[in-house]
């Protein structure tokens, strides 16, 4: 790749360079430009196209819990005693105000508000309201920074996955995680950079992998999904009668085959091809060691949960979870289906809660012993909120909230966020966000501002102009940050 | 020239063109004046021609600075004294010019010609020196005395530059007006409102302007946010028509804002130890990020060192280290290793050269032992140490009292006990401490809580 150029940047670059060493040297050799070119780019140590972060970063890691369908905010942490009074009353136009509903309202005559049927108390020394479905999470909200004011621009599941994942809701564009492998490099060489762990089961609604997609990047850098079943990477052991070495030089011939491909067609997919065959082979060693729980000890499994236990659980990715962020992957997916609650929101939201709470929880709990929340974001959130009013009809004891782009509710927690904060604030309805507003590109902007990156500056050019995770938007939430 | 009349913004909007076009007599003059001297050598004789157009436009563009120099004039916020000055200056200077042209186009008599000579001279240093006092309306009085050196002040009978205060290191000593108020006062808003230049008749350069305030209302109002019109104009969302400072300078920071507040609603003292107030949460995190003092992203990590040597950095990469620098401009280190199952034993002495720049160490799970720790004990630049799951002991940790900058300890899952923290307790900057898993007593975690209550002590969850 090195001796590959256009003609274009041949002559820019020659240009360019002539004049800087002049300049350069004009200024002395004490100067700072001087001292970079004479110590050769020696301290961009490791690769990745930035180098190094653009400041010291907080974070070296993230750990993302999506809650994918969406979340009801008002049965979670965004506390509305008000709507209790309203309660089975049409919501006023002034609230609803020109947000739009889904098509899948548009039948409805009457949009009663409805308040949340579980309890809420305040928790910990922040004092932040978390519903009662939620008791183990209200343990740690003094670790968390919770944002009761996010909001995005899309309706539905697909494109709002996206616009949270990608920053564009037409899928296509590199996920956050794959920016970051493509920016950062790797600090475990023997794990993929970026790893993807779905619960099994799912929900109602598909996800589609681009949610982990490299888009325009190199595939190198796309999301590597681990297995939800009980061998999370399939043919991790050589076949009967394939030795170590043998499996060695044939990886070693196969690549030189590639290399000299390249050298005639200049394919960097091809680059990429030879890196997956080598991630492949590090990984017959590394994977079994970084995802085999059996060794955990029972308080492990207490802390999050038996159902740890089971492969392919919330709660055993959890787990796997803390396992990865201790071998420094940079990036770790979670996805967690099924928070898409039209009708019977009462007993789902609840169900949802209990195969997500404690793990959840216990997976805070255990990066905090260890000391790896110091140095690892952890983030909470589904791709949009829930609709004051009911969808369907309301009872006693049953209803449903619709998609719900205007407000909905995340955390964060762990390197440099605020921790015991809750951001932002909602109207009385949860309906419209009334105090910073944190947009989906807002977040964006932070998540990479945590990991030491000035998000206007990570960029790849493809299709003649230079795109971003946050297109042309975002801003850094500084009030966040601790 | 103070009109409270309203003044058509045309006025001023062409009046601020003043500073531009006042620069092309000043040129042009310039130029006729060396022209006229130089002409008098047979060598330069053909520029002669020259000097009565330049002298013309000279004077024509003279004409219009005033013009526009009047106009600006409406806009207020100037020092009477010293625009009147300015102003009559320019009005006679514009006159000598137009005599000066006049007198080179008249019949050429003799004593025309010793009186152009005369004229010349005036015009050169009436134009420097109304010229100058132009520029201390626009940047202040002190805009050019500001960096001079100190030799050229004792040359020209200035006093020496005011003493700096000496950098803060501590926050307890730095003081709350001179060292946090004053400097972010000097820094956004003296430019405009000093006593040569006081906009809005506000003076922000000294303790009892300040509080007096200037003609919108009182500056500082004691213990009252609200009524005090300093902290008023800085706090308004920026768009707010009475935003300070205004479009396209830089705003106050949050932290700075904060820390205003504090000032205020402690009495606004001209003096005082940041030490004798009670300064908690936001405010003590503000004070910290403004007066640099932060070890997170602080001064710590600020240090300045050689780059790391490349051929040591390779090596130590193809042995399974990580090494990256801090953030781009810094040449800190960032060193971790990560665990593998069957790797080989590596001795952490190869670290050795990289010992002033290790800032961030992760050597977690590595089967170090005491000795080991006589390594890391040596890297003084140390601001995270994270040597869990090692089997350590308490006489280990005696190497690690002498690493100062050390922030955060991670020593979970190690065999250190009740006596080993003993030996840590000279570390003044370590911030959170990690001892999960350790034979730490609750008891001892207890006292400690007691004796540092800004220590943060993790001991994880219980059933260890």
């Amino acid at each position: 790749m090195e001796f590959m150029e256009t003609r274009r940047g041949f002559l820019k670059k020659s240009a360019l360079g002539f004049g800087s060493v002049a300049l350069a040297s004009l200024m002395g050799p004490s100067s700072l430009y001087g001292n970079e070119l004479l110590g050769g780019g020696a301290q961009n140590l490791l690769g990745g196209y930035l180098g190094s972060t653009h400041f010291p970063a907080k974070a070296k890691r993230v750990i993302y819990l999506f809650q994918s369908g969406g979340p009801s905010q008002l049965e979670t942490f965004d506390y509305k005693p008000e709507l209790a009074k309203w309660h089975g009353k049409e919501i006023p136009p002034s609230v609803q105000g020109t947000q739009r509903n889904s098509g899948m309202v548009s039948s409805q005559s009457t949009f009663p508000l409805v308040k949340s049927i579980y309890d809420f108390k305040q928790y910990g020394q922040s004092g932040a309201w978390v519903s009662e479905i939620f008791p183990y999470t209200a343990q740690v909200v003094d670790d968390l920074c919770i944002i009761n004011s996010m909001r995005t621009d899309a309706i539905n599941h697909e494109p709002a996955v996206m616009f949270l994942q990608t920053g564009s809701q037409q899928s296509g564009r590199p996920s956050i995680g794959s920016w970051l492998s493509y920016g950062l490099a790797s600090d475990n060489k023997n794990l993929p950079n970026f790893v993807v762990l779905l619960s099994k089961g799912g929900g109602a609604q598909p996800l589609s992998s681009a949610a982990w997609g490299n888009g325009f990047l190199p595939s190198h850098h796309q999301g590597v999904q681990f297995r939800s079943g009980k061998d999370p990477v399939l043919y991790l052991n050589n076949p009967h009668g394939v030795h170590d070495e043998d499996r060695r030089r044939a990886l070693d011939y196969v690549s030189q085959l590639n290399n000299h491909q390249f050298d005639v067609w200049k394919d960097p997919e091809i680059q990429s091809k030879i890196n997956q065959y080598e991630m492949a082979y590090k990984m017959q060693n590394s994977v079994p060691d970084a995802v085999d729980t059996k060794e955990e000890p029972d308080y492990i499994y207490k802390l999050y949960g038996e159902d740890a236990k089971t492969p392919g659980t919330y709660a055993a990715n959890c787990l796997k979870a803390r396992r990865l962020a201790e071998r420094d992957v940079k990036f770790i997916q979670l996805y967690h289906m099924g928070w898409d609650q039209h009708g019977g929101l009462p007993g789902g939201i609840k169900k949802q809660a209990l195969g997500t709470d404690q793990a959840t929880a216990g997976l805070i709990k255990d990066l905090k012993q260890r000391g790896l929340l110091e140095d690892t974001l952890v983030v909470w959130g589904g791709e949009f909120g829930r609709t004051s009013f009911s969808q369907g009809r309301l009872t006693a004891d049953n209803y449903g909230r619709d998609h719900h782009p205007g407000c909905f509710t995340m955390w964060m927690a762990g390197a440099g966020v605020k921790a015991g904060m809750v951001y932002g604030k909602t109207d009385e309805f949860s309906y419209n966000v009334v105090q910073n507003e944190v947009h989906v590109h807002d977040f964006q902007a932070t998540l990479l501002h945590l990991l030491g990156i000035d998000h206007e500056r990570l960029t790849f050019k493809h299709q003649g102009r230079r795109y971003r995770l946050t297109d042309v938007h975002g801003h850094v939430v500084k009030d966040i940050l601790s | 020239m103070d009109h409270t009349t309203e003044v058509s913004d045309w006025i001023i909007f062409i009046g601020r063109f003043h500073p531009l076009i006042v620069h092309l007599p000043i040129g042009i003059i310039l130029a006729g004046i060396s022209m006229y001297f130089l002409a008098r050598k047979t060598k330069f004789s053909q520029l002669k021609g020259s000097v009565p157009f330049l002298l013309g436009a000279g004077a024509l563009s003279a004409v219009l600075s005033c013009v526009f120099g009047y106009m600006l004039s409406f806009q207020g916020g100037y020092g009477t004294e010293a625009l009147n000055a300015h102003l009559w200056m320019g009005i006679a200077l514009t006159i000598f010019a137009v005599l000066a042209f006049i007198s080179v186009v008249w019949k050429r008599t003799k004593r025309v010609v010793a009186l152009q000579s005369g004229l010349m001279v005036f015009l050169l240093v009436g134009l420097g020196y109304t010229g100058h006092m132009g520029g201390n309306l626009t940047h202040g009085a002190s805009y050019l005395t500001q960096y001079s050196p100190d030799p050229l002040r004792k040359l020209v009978g200035l006093p020496p530059k005011p003493e700096k205060r000496p950098p803060v290191t501590v926050l307890d000593s730095a003081d709350i007006f001179l060292d946090v108020v004053s400097p972010m006062l000097s820094d956004y808003c003296v430019s405009c409102h000093n006593p040569g230049k006081s906009k809005g008749d506000l003076v922000l350069s000294s303790y009892d302007r300040i509080i007096k305030g200037g003609e919108n209302g009182q500056g500082v109002v004691i213990g009252d946010l609200k009524e005090s019109e300093l902290y008023r104009r800085v706090s308004l969302p920026e768009h707010h028509d009475d935003f300070m400072p205004p479009d396209g300078k830089k705003p106050l920071s949050g932290e700075q804002i904060k820390l205003l507040e504090l000032w205020i609603m402690n009495g606004a003292p001209e003096k005082g130890q940041m030490g004798d107030f009670q300064i908690e949460g936001d405010y003590l995190s503000a004070a910290n990020k403004v007066l640099g003092l932060e070890g997170h992203g602080g001064n710590s990590l600020a240090r300045k060192v050689e780059p790391a040597d490349s051929l040591i950095v390779a090596s130590l990469n193809a042995k399974g280290y990580v090494i990256r620098t801090i953030s781009e401009g810094s040449y800190l280190l960032d060193v971790s290793f990560v665990a593998q199952k069957n790797m080989e034993n590596v001795s952490i002495e190869q670290l050795l050269p990289l010992k002033d720049q290790i800032v961030y160490l992760n050597l977690g799970n590595r089967n170090l032992g005491d000795k080991d720790l006589e390594v890391i004990g040596q890297f003084e630049n140390m601001v995270r140490l994270n040597i869990h799951s090692n089997p350590i002991t308490d006489e280990g940790l005696s190497f690690l009292a002498k690493l100062e900058n050390l922030e955060v300890l991670n020593l979970y899952g190690t065999q250190i006990g009740d006596n080993g923290l003993e030996r840590l307790e000279m570390l003044q900057k370590l911030n959170r401490i990690y001892l999960w898993n350790t034979q730490v007593t609750p008891e001892k975690v207890e006292n400690l809580k007691a004796k540092y209550p800004d220590l943060e002590i993790n001991i994880g969850e219980e059933a260890s």
